[in-house]
């Protein structure tokens, strides 16, 4: 996983780095709500420079997901 | 991913200390939402206190605004504790016996309704309206706003900030809206004018301007459609830092963090040019040419902060003569020299002369802000009084007046009567001074300001200056207790306690509310709860004609037999230090941290002569 996905993910969901797992669902992380899901998108979209629609945005169930998202981008 | 340098401090940081130093040369908006949420989880992990409470309850998801007034409070040295209602619960917890809301007491509850939620048939249905569904609609808004504002009031001891509506950017009907005298627009602002009169009353009840600061920020980029349809959160987060900028102006007025003087540079500050080179008619300010309408509306803005309350103070190297010439030439000016409370026109070094205009003014030196184009000057205080604020003027004068409005320091949450004559009350303590220098003699000189005091209890119109008196009160405070509007209503209404407010007056004009005392008799001795008097009142035995009247209604009418009070020493209440055993009263027992109790007993008690003081 690209490191500077797993630096978002820790620092937003106050995991250690080592725990970020592609495998990781809201359902495994507490302070992964609604609301905190949409923060993760934004500085996600702030740091690859890419924008997700509100439908790309709710089909997101895992870290996997939103990984597919990013390498989608055009390069 | 850039490194971003305060993340690394605050990570690292074993203590608030070290969060604040490393916020405060922050610009707390260019941080990203995922720096708030480290920095502000940080510093609940730090946090061993907390300086407010602030509740946040709406009708719609309010999380992560009290992280971002959490981050920005910190950077100010205030350390915030936030709780957050469920989504759209505001009601019920107010209403529930044991909520957590009322568990969590707090001293500031925010609360943001949309209409969305309260009333959507206005959002989606406005144009289908009749006249009487409208009249209706506005009605059962308002009245429940009212209903939750009353509740609140009776469930908790906060002040409550609401928040008015935002005028929708898009308007139903088009721009077709503004030419209807019932229009949407036109319902909002009647929605958000009602709500400002009716909340304007009480004390303990302000109105939230957020239509202002989303306006500002910009409503076409404000609103968020996918954090609203995703998770209930209306506002997009880069306006959260502006929401929590305006909140802590409410925080600061509230905890009486409000700064008291402003010390003004002259050359290039209050005027374009140096006096001293281009004489009175050459200095630059007023019609005539673009610097000179800046600095004459800088000069206006200044005014504005005098109405407003706030002392204004020279603090400049020139010569006092050419000044007052200055002045005297240029009457045009917006300024003139009796708008200031102090005057420091020499040669000695800036920072002396600050020390000296607080002396004069009877205030901390933490209580200034100094204002100097001149960036060497700027970094000399900032380097020699760390305590006094530093606001280096931009290069373009045209930036001033804004620059200074905009201040949070000179935020109040009520202007009183008392604000307004201020500067008018220190210029007559300045011709008391020369007054008294001209006497020479001070007993002949207290003899002859005629000074009458008046202790009354506080009318519903002066509680406001009774709050402002406990929050702001620094030095003649024996306790030091920084009692809410809430607290104060409960003081009036339990006869249980004695609040009265001390007024004065002399030769040179009133001094208006200069006092308060609390004495709690809910314990049945008489106790001394709260003592403070303003300090431009101290020093002519005022102190000691209020304290007759209180032994004289507690112990010599031979309703009581002692009278017990305390002392709490404070980095600032020196002049307040010696006041009790000054007053007859016996040191019974001293505390580890200083503090001392104190008794007077019926049998060994006496008024102390002042003869320079008549009660009316």
């Amino acid at each position: 996983m690209d490191d500077r996905l797993r630096e978002i993910v820790a620092e937003l969901f106050d995991l250690e780095p080592a725990l970020v797992r592609d495998e990781l669902t809201p359902e495994d992380v507490e302070l992964w709500d609604s609301l905190n899901h949409l923060r993760l998108v934004s500085a996600v979209e702030e740091e690859f420079q890419i924008k997700l629609s509100m439908q790309q945005i709710e089909s997101i169930r895992s870290l996997a997901g939103l990984r597919a998202l990013i390498e989608q981008r055009p390069s | 991913m850039p490194a971003s340098p305060v993340l690394e401090v605050v990570k690292r940081a074993a203590c608030v200390d070290d969060i604040v130093t490393a916020l405060t040369d922050t610009d707390i908006r260019r941080l990203t939402g995922r720096e708030v949420t480290v920095v502000s989880r940080q510093i609940e992990k730090v946090r061993r206190s907390a300086d407010l409470r602030i509740a946040y309850l709406g009708s719609h998801t309010i999380e992560p605004l009290p992280q971002y007034v959490s981050v920005a409070a910190t950077a100010r040295g205030i350390l915030v504790a936030g709780h957050v209602g469920d989504f759209n619960q505001y009601y019920q917890e107010i209403l529930a016996e044991a909520s957590e809301l009322k568990a969590f007491d707090p001293q500031l509850i925010f609360l943001s309704i949309s209409l969305r939620e309260l009333a959507p048939q206005l959002c989606f249905q406005f144009s289908t309206l009749g006249a009487a569904e409208k009249r209706a609609a506005h009605e059962s808004v308002v009245d429940h706003v009212m209903d939750w504002v009353e509740q609140a009031l009776k469930a908790t001891r906060a002040s409550i900030l609401v928040t008015n509506f935002v005028v929708p950017p898009a308007r139903q009907a088009g721009i077709g809206d503004l030419h209807q005298a019932d229009g949407e627009t036109a319902f909002c602002m009647r929605l958000n004018l009602e709500l400002l009169e009716r909340l304007a009353g009480n004390p303990r009840t302000y109105l939230f301007d957020m239509e202002g600061v989303v306006g500002r920020f910009g409503k076409g980029r404000a609103f968020s459609p996918t954090m609203y349809h995703l998770a209930k959160m209306p506002w997009q987060e880069l306006l959260l830092p502006h929401i929590a900028d305006e909140l802590l102006r409410y925080a600061l007025a509230h905890l009486g963090r409000s700064k008291k003087c402003l010390v003004m540079d002259l050359d290039n500050t209050v005027w374009g040019g140096v006096l001293g080179e281009e004489g009175a008619e050459g200095i630059e300010v007023g019609p005539g040419s673009a610097t000179g309408e800046a600095f004459q509306a800088f000069q206006r803005a200044l005014v504005m902060l005098k109405d407003r309350g706030v002392m204004l103070a020279v603090n400049s190297k020139n010569n006092e003569d050419d000044v007052r010439e200055a002045f005297r030439l240029r009457s045009e000016m917006p300024l003139k020299l009796e708008d200031f409370a102090a005057l420091r026109i020499n040669w000695e070094s800036k920072h002396e002369n600050l020390v000296a205009i607080a002396e004069d003014l009877n205030i901390g030196i933490d209580s200034l802000v100094f204002v100097d184009d001149n960036p060497v000057e700027c970094a000399l205080i900032e380097e020699m009084l760390p305590a006094v604020t530093v606001v280096p003027l931009p290069d373009d004068p045209a930036d001033y007046a804004d620059l200074l409005l905009d201040r949070m320091e000179f935020e109040k949450l009520s202007i009183t009567a008392e604000d307004r004559v201020k500067a008018k009350q220190y210029q007559e303590q300045r011709q008391r001074a020369e007054h008294r220098a001209a006497t020479g003699d001070l007993d002949a000189y207290l003899a002859s300001l005629q000074t009458e005091i008046r202790i009354r209890p506080p009318s519903e119109g002066q509680r406001a200056r009774v709050h402002q008196l406990f929050s702001k009160t620094n030095q003649f405070n024996v306790t030091t207790r920084r009692y809410s509007p809430a607290d104060i209503d409960r003081f009036l209404s339990d006869e249980r306690f004695v609040l009265r407010t001390i007024e004065a007056a002399d030769r040179f004009g009133p001094l208006g509310i200069i006092g308060v005392y609390l004495v709690d008799l809910s314990n049945g001795t008489p106790h001394v709860d709260s003592f403070l008097m303003s300090c431009r009142a101290i020093g002519r035995g005022i102190e000691t004609a209020v304290m007759n009247t209180i032994k004289q209604e507690f112990l010599l009418s031979r309703r009581h037999a002692a009278l017990s009070a305390e002392f709490v020493p404070t980095k600032k209440n020196v002049p307040a230090r010696n006041f009790y055993p000054a007053q007859g009263f016996t040191l019974v027992a001293e505390g580890e941290s200083g503090q001392q109790s104190f008794e007077l007993r019926a049998d060994g008690a006496a008024t102390i002569d002042c003869p320079h003081v008549a009660i009316v």
